[in-house]
């Protein structure tokens, strides 16, 4: 009644399964899937694939990623409008239920003193999610896998610095992050340093709204910063190329 | 503070209501899991603690739609996880249009057991042959159609396709003799236990 498993059969069920056909390839295959012996190829095939995901090497995630989803969980119920809110004001209604929690989850731990702390960043990222821009920061040549990504609003003072892959620095050293206005002239932009993963996250309080400076960079600079750079740049975008963040 | 232990299905429901401390219940179990599958195929960096945040948030925004006869909670976690990572790659490097993973997820072991199931799949994977090994890595991993694998290794399609078969069959029958010989109790440790940096 259904063709018998060949070898070709189960050879193009090993690649439907891996997602090694083309879509073309993949739907001339899924003809085949009503034939139970290939559906239960398949299966077994998807079952060891699935498999896969576990293997590879166990990798610490970022400390700051947990909260970054947490944060953005809450501009991402399912009942929103798609539409794009207008740069949203910090939503308070929603996000006190959260603090508290927050709160209670802090305190149980023994760890009341860290609250303060916690509601900076909660509020600080909601802030940073509803920078209406964003643009992404490329390496300069003395780290060529640094880079990071800059959330902006052109009308605003205050933006947000992701950075990844930035070389460990030693004590006497930080980075330093400059704003370049158009004139040519650069302004402190703040003082970081990056975690053993070679990541750090930087709220920037700039002097002049956003929307007046041409591009940013970051360079290495003796501990307390510099009046101006002394030294190349790690990463910087050009702040004309930041675009509309689409979600 | 005892309490009943939480299935990842509840956490789901949890989730659907709104409820963020599921999320981050959900993150504390597999938050290193995501992390690690996206790593594997796009190297660490901001790409892959983007394509970790989309999984879980999709989760989250799904998370009323999920059903526990759709599957286990983490392969579809991973299953997203791992289409998200790949379509980043192909942002990276334009290759042929090329099919997602289906992301509803066949049976899979729960949390109790996903550590020593590592410990099965590495092992299954290692004794492949390295030919099979890397043809099923570079499809799974690498985001690679059979016929873009057949020219980056200067193979005939053919031969890529036999070694995708027999690869696959193998670890099939690895993994499966593998949960037969499992003793029921083994212990295991939480997957974020055992977590490291470079393993």
């Amino acid at each position: 009644m259904y063709p018998p498993l060949t070898e070709d059969i189960q050879e193009q069920a090993a690649a439907y399964s891996l997602g090694a056909l083309t879509p073309d390839e993949a739907e001339a295959f899924a003809a085949h899937l009503d034939a139970p012996s290939v559906v239960a190829e398949v299966a077994a095939c998807r079952a060891a694939v699935e498999a896969m995901a576990v293997a590879p090497a166990l990798r610490t995630p970022p400390p700051a990623l947990r909260d970054k989803i947490l944060i953005a969980a809450d501009t991402a119920r399912p009942t929103a409008d798609t539409t794009r809110p207008s740069p949203a004001p910090l939503r308070w209604p929603r996000l006190m239920p959260w603090l508290a929690a927050a709160a209670l989850f802090v305190v149980a731990l023994g760890l009341g003193a860290r609250v303060a702390q916690q509601q900076a960043t909660i509020s600080e990222y909601q802030a940073f999610l509803a920078m209406p821009n964003t643009v992404q920061m490329e390496a300069g040549d003395a780290a060529p896998d640094a880079h990071g990504r800059f959330y902006l609003a052109p009308n605003s003072r205050q933006a947000m610095l992701l950075a990844s892959d930035l070389p460990a620095l030693p004590d006497d050293k930080v980075y330093q992050l400059w704003l370049v206005g158009k004139d040519g002239v650069r302004e402190n932009g703040g003082l970081f340093r990056v975690d053993e993963g070679g990541y750090a996250t930087m709220i920037v309080r700039a002097p002049r709204p956003l929307g007046e400076y041409a591009r940013i960079g970051v360079t290495t600079e003796p501990k307390g910063g510099s009046p101006g750079p002394t030294s190349g740049r790690i990463i910087g975008a050009d702040l004309s190329k930041a675009t509309e963040r689409s979600n | 503070m005892l309490q009943a232990p939480v299935t990842d299905e509840d956490l789901v429901r949890r989730c659907a209501t709104g409820d963020r401390m599921a999320l981050a219940a959900l993150y504390d179990r597999y938050g290193v899991l995501v992390f690690s599958l996206v790593v594997r195929i796009l190297g660490e960096g901001m790409a892959a603690e983007e394509a970790t945040q989309d999984a879980f948030l999709a989760v989250w925004r799904r998370a009323a739609d999920y059903s526990a006869e759709r599957g286990r909670v983490l392969p579809w976690l991973l299953t997203i996880a791992r289409n998200r990572a790949i379509d980043e790659l192909r942002r990276r490097r334009p290759m042929a249009e090329q099919v997602e993973l289906p992301d509803d997820a066949a049976l899979q072991p729960g949390l109790e057991e996903v550590s020593l199931r590592r410990l099965q799949v590495r092992r299954a994977l290692a004794d492949l042959p390295d030919a099979q090994r890397e043809a099923l890595e570079l499809a799974y991993y690498g985001g690679m159609t059979q016929q873009e694998i057949a020219e980056y290794l200067q193979t005939p399609l053919g031969t890529i396709k036999t070694r995708m078969r027999l690869g696959l069959q193998r670890l099939r029958a690895a993994l499966d003799d593998a949960r037969v010989g499992a003793p029921e109790s083994q212990p295991s440790i939480h997957p974020r236990s055992d977590a490291v940096r470079n393993e």
